[in-house]
């Protein structure tokens, strides 16, 4: 098959795995269930008849548990992209540019059903935002917080976003899409901490569009999470208010 | 520029390094040594800042006395990343 063959085989499949496995893993599950609840009853356990494909894979026995992992976040619409780019960057590194080919078309398939919750997500931002919380010259609205750009920085979003999703399911709660306000614990620490330094603001709002790494960081009082960038750190709560924030180089410090 | 820690600091750190994993027991002496990696500095910024957010604030997110304290030893630790 030809090099378009393949990017077109791997776009149907990405597209058709990102609609059809989350839906097959359901059902999956809700067989488990049936076999759990009529265990009691039956002599034989309820043999599944098992629709997704990780389902399949683990009982033919063809797969290691690793491969089988992969397959499982692969048929995730949102971490699937991140799979995708994972076999993209090992069939360039293998020489093998039929597999690159269909990778490719995965992950295109993959971005166009993210672009489809695009459009969902943008509605109910829109609904959200008729209740938003108060707006100042502080706040910055986070730049891609929740779905990834179309192009060549979607590859780069897409990691971040994968950062992002696993901080949230840590945390049970979405990350705030923008600061909506600073302690007066936070204001003070950027203007002078460490004895008069503190703290360069414009670093920490890169920290908040351009994080290299977000923690979800459990507080007493309610999830935090802490986005380090490329100068500085920011720790903000569920409600987008930070709390904290230091300099992580030379060049994020205040003076 | 060399970090300079208080007993009290030290003891913060060897205490949260202990609660970290094993691995990481002998931050404390680096510290005391003034010999930590940037690696090790980023590392014990997380352990700090997560002590702060479980124990170091109030209902209002502002610092107790205990989050001052904390936010001290960020600085500390922290110092060398930030005059190169």
């Amino acid at each position: 098959m030809g090099m378009l063959g393949q990017f077109g085989k791997g776009l149907v499949n990405g597209v058709a795995n990102g609609l059809w496995q989350p839906i097959a893993q359901t059902l999956d599950l809700a067989q488990v269930g049936v076999g759990i609840l009529t265990l009691p009853f039956r002599d034989t356990p309820y043999q599944p008849h098992w629709f997704s494909a990780v389902g399949q894979a683990a009982e033919s026995g063809n797969l290691t548990t690793a491969q089988q992992i992969e397959l499982g976040l692969g048929s995730v619409p949102v971490l699937g992209v991140g799979v995708g780019v994972y076999g993209l960057t090992t069939s360039a590194l293998n020489g093998d540019w039929n597999g690159f080919e269909n990778q490719l078309g995965n992950v295109a398939g993959g971005l166009l059903l993210l672009k489809g919750g695009e459009y969902a997500g943008s509605t109910i931002s829109a609904v959200n935002s008729l209740s938003s919380l108060d707006t100042s010259f502080l706040e910055a609205p986070q730049g891609n917080a929740v779905v990834p750009d179309s192009g060549a920085s979607s590859l780069v979003n897409g990691a971040r976003l994968n950062m992002q999703l696993t901080a949230e399911q840590a945390a049970g709660v979405r990350m705030p899409t923008q600061i909506t306000g600073y302690s007066d614990h936070a204001l003070e620490q950027i203007a002078s901490r460490d004895s008069g330094i503190g703290v360069d603001q414009n670093a920490l709002l890169d920290a908040w569009d351009n994080p290299s790494q977000i923690n979800y960081v459990p507080s007493k009082y309610g999830p935090t999470f802490r986005l380090t960038g490329n100068n500085a750190a920011i720790v903000v709560n569920a409600d987008g208010k930070v709390v904290t924030g230091w300099a992580t180089s030379a060049a994020g410090a205040g003076q | 520029m060399k970090n300079e820690f208080t007993n009290r600091q030290l003891e913060l750190i060897e205490m949260l390094s202990a609660n970290g994993n094993g691995a990481c027991e002998h931050l404390s002496q680096k510290a005391a040594a003034g010999t930590l990696s940037s690696n090790e500095i980023e590392f014990l910024c997380g352990l700090i800042s997560n002590e702060l957010m479980m124990k170091g604030i109030e209902e209002t997110f502002e610092p107790n006395a205990y989050g001052k304290e904390l936010e001290a030893l960020l600085d500390a630790v922290n110092r060398p990343r930030l005059h190169g």
